[in-house]
Order: C-alpha cells, then structure tokens, then sequence
C-alpha cells in the first residue's frame, strides 16, 4: 500500500514539475514561478530551517560526487570529501578534499581564507561578523564551497526562492532513517533534497541535476551530522603554513 | 584473438588515450549548489535568468556532441571506431622533427592551468609564477585558480 502511494506521488510530482516546465515554455517565466513549492514540501524545508536555526555547533561529514561530462561525451564522475564545522554566531570551517580540488575554508569572525595547499597559495577578505553574511558574501563573489546550500537553508531559509516547482514525493529510507523525499525544479537545475523525519529534521541528501548541459551533469551529496561534534581551539583560525604566498582575488572579490 | 580483434582493440586504447589527455583541459561540471546557481542567475541576470537552449550555437546539434566531433575523437559507439582498427594496422609515419616551443600568450591573457616547468619568483612584493619567458599573477576567481600574464 506505501509503495502505491508512493508511486502515485511520484507521478503527481513528475505531472507537476512538467506543468512547470510546458508553463515556463508557453509563458515565460512567470507564469511558471505562479505554480510554486507545495505546502508540504515548504512546509518540511521550513521545518529543517527552524531546527538548523536552533543549533549552537555542528559538523558535516559530507561524501559529495559530480559529474564532468568531457569533451567527447563521456561522463566522468568526481569523488570528493568535505567536512563542516559552524558555531554560531561567528565561526566556519571547511575542508574539502577531492579530485578537483583541495581547499579549505576559514572564517574566524573577522576575515575569512581559501586556502589550496597543492597551490601553495591562499587569499583572504573581510568578512561580515556573522555566518549568514558571510554565507551572502561568498554566493556573491562566486565561491563554490560544498554545503553551501545547507548553510544558506540553516541560516536564511532561501533555498527554494528560486523554484518553480516544488513537492513532497513522500517518504522513504535512507541509511535506515526515515527521511521525506523533496522535488523541485528551477530555470537551469532540478534538485532533490531528502530530510530526515522526526525530532531531528536534518537533511541527509542533496541531488542536484544540470539542465540543459550535454549529459545532465549531477552532483550527489549525503550527509553525516554530528550536533555534538569535539572542536580544537585553533579550528577556526587561519595560520599560513611556511612556504605558502598569499594572493589576491580576481578581479577584487574571489 | 584473431587479428582483427587485436588491433580493434588496440584502436580503442589508442582513442582513449587520446581522448583522456584532452580531458584533462577540463569538461563541463554539474553545478554543485542550488543557492550557487539561483546567486549567478541574480549577478548575471538580474533574477530573470532565460533557459538556455541546448543548441547555443545554432548548428542543429547540441553543444557537447558538436564539441565531441570537432576534438575529432572516436567514442567506442562510433561507426569511426572501425576505420580507426583498420589505420592501426598501419606501420606508424616516422616521427616528425620537434616543434619550437610555442610563443608565451600576450599580456593580460588568463589561463585556468599553468604549462608544465613552471617556477616561482617574487617581484616588487608580489608573488608570480615563471613559466619559460612568460610571468604569470595566480588569483583566486571565486575558488578557482586562475593564472593571468604580466609581463
């Protein structure tokens, strides 16, 4: 019976996002955006935004793969690993580390560092005195940094402001937690968001689909939390490593 | 393994590795962050970003197909594939005299991968990257390295 609800669902979903998208082929833009996210859908991501809100510290261990279609057609898939640490109000830290890049990601309440340690070379700016607008400032200078969108739902609740469309599919298991399965599509993406259901609404997968690119390029992310992660003293402050040149951001902003 | 099978599959390893190196240039990523994607929709269009058809260029194919045939690489589907098993069995042409090392790029020319042999130098207080005659500034371009000539 949870199957065939499950499979009506997704097809409500695939007869939704596609209105969404003959809408916006037929209308403009507009007319699509008028379809928007369903409340139960707004309803799961305001409910995660509200738990995400509430915690003082955490960390991510996320496992995230994208893809690289290549000049010939293939499509390659990348591994990369990051992991997060926040406390609030004013400290950040990301560690990625994958086959596209190494960096990491370092905001101690004043300035925030990339720093890529194959390079050798970091750069640093002034950042606002909190995480939400240093969030803000990072998506506006063009910064790729992984969990990104978790941050940008945990401290503005925005992540959907650019939906057409957007439903609850329905429940399901994910590594043995029951989460609520989320579809939405917007102009150049389609993504999935699965978030865990119960006292804990916390994300635990992230699909993200490129459109309109040769091979529909995705980037699949999952998501381990710990709400009670152990911190050392020095995690949130930078201190260049001997031998490493600082350089500037292209341009005036990264 | 017959003949014709080895050398079909000596075809394939040879397109491959000439396929893998052109690669490495960089493909086409999926984006990775849905509130990247709706921030470069804002910066660059002003929030009224318009689809982008498949077909940008307006030749009848779709853009990474097209770029595929222009590489002139095979993918084993091909009915090329074939031709090239039989070019393998070919004695290979004598290998040709060296090139002369290609000139640097003009000033102000941006790279997103420095040429190999590259060193470093420091100039009024300002760290650059030596590659033959050409001296290169590294910027971060969001969180990319960039590689840009000076001089």
């Amino acid at each position: 019976m949870r199957a065939i609800d499950r499979c009506r669902r997704v097809m409500l979903a695939c007869a939704v996002l596609l209105a969404a998208s003959a809408s916006a082929a037929a209308e403009g833009p507009d007319a699509s955006r008028a379809m928007g996210v369903s409340a139960e859908a707004r309803a799961v991501l305001d409910g995660m935004a509200k738990y995400l809100q509430g915690l003082q510290r955490f960390s991510i261990d996320a496992q995230e793969s994208r893809d690289e279609v290549l000049s010939f057609g293939y499509k390659l898939q990348n591994q990369q690993h990051a992991v997060l640490l926040v406390q609030r109000p004013d400290r950040l830290r990301v560690d990625v580390d994958g086959e596209l890049k190494v960096r990491s990601y370092v905001y101690d309440g004043d300035v925030l560092t990339v720093f890529a340690p194959r390079a050798e070379v970091y750069a640093q700016f002034d950042a606002p005195d909190t995480i939400a607008g240093t969030v803000d400032e990072l998506l506006a200078r063009g910064v790729e940094m992984p969990l990104l969108d978790v941050l940008v739902q945990g401290f503005r609740g925005t992540l959907a402001d650019g939906a057409r469309a957007g439903i609850l599919v329905g429940e399901t298991t994910l590594d043995g937690v029951v989460v609520q399965h989320l579809a939405f599509r917007q102009a150049t993406i389609d993504w999935q968001l699965w978030v865990a259901k119960g006292e804990r609404p916390l994300p635990r997968k992230l699909l993200v689909t490129t459109r309109y690119e040769y091979g529909e390029p995705q980037y699949e992310a999952t998501f381990d939390w710990d709400l009670a992660p152990t911190i050392a003293a020095d995690a949130f402050r930078f201190v260049p490593p001997a031998g490493t040149h600082r350089i500037e951001f292209a341009g005036g902003k990264p | 393994m017959s003949a014709r099978l080895a050398s079909s599959l000596l075809a394939a390893g040879i397109a491959l590795a000439l396929a893998f190196p052109a690669a490495a240039a960089g493909g086409r990523l999926a984006t990775a962050s849905v509130a990247g994607a709706n921030a470069a929709a804002q910066a660059r269009l002003g929030g009224n970003r318009p689809v982008r058809p498949p077909d940008a260029n307006g030749d009848g194919r779709r853009d990474g197909r097209y770029l595929g045939a222009a590489y002139g690489y095979y993918w084993y589907e091909d009915a090329a594939w074939a031709e090239d098993a039989v070019r393998a069995e070919e004695p290979p042409p004598p290998p040709e005299p060296a090139a002369p090392p290609p000139p640097p790029p003009a000033v102000g020319t941006t790279l997103l991968e420095l040429p190999s042999g590259c060193g470093t130098v420091e100039r009024n207080g300002k760290f650059l990257r030596r590659c033959g005659g050409a001296f290169y500034e590294e910027r971060f371009e969001g969180d990319r390295l960039v590689y840009t000539v000076v001089q």
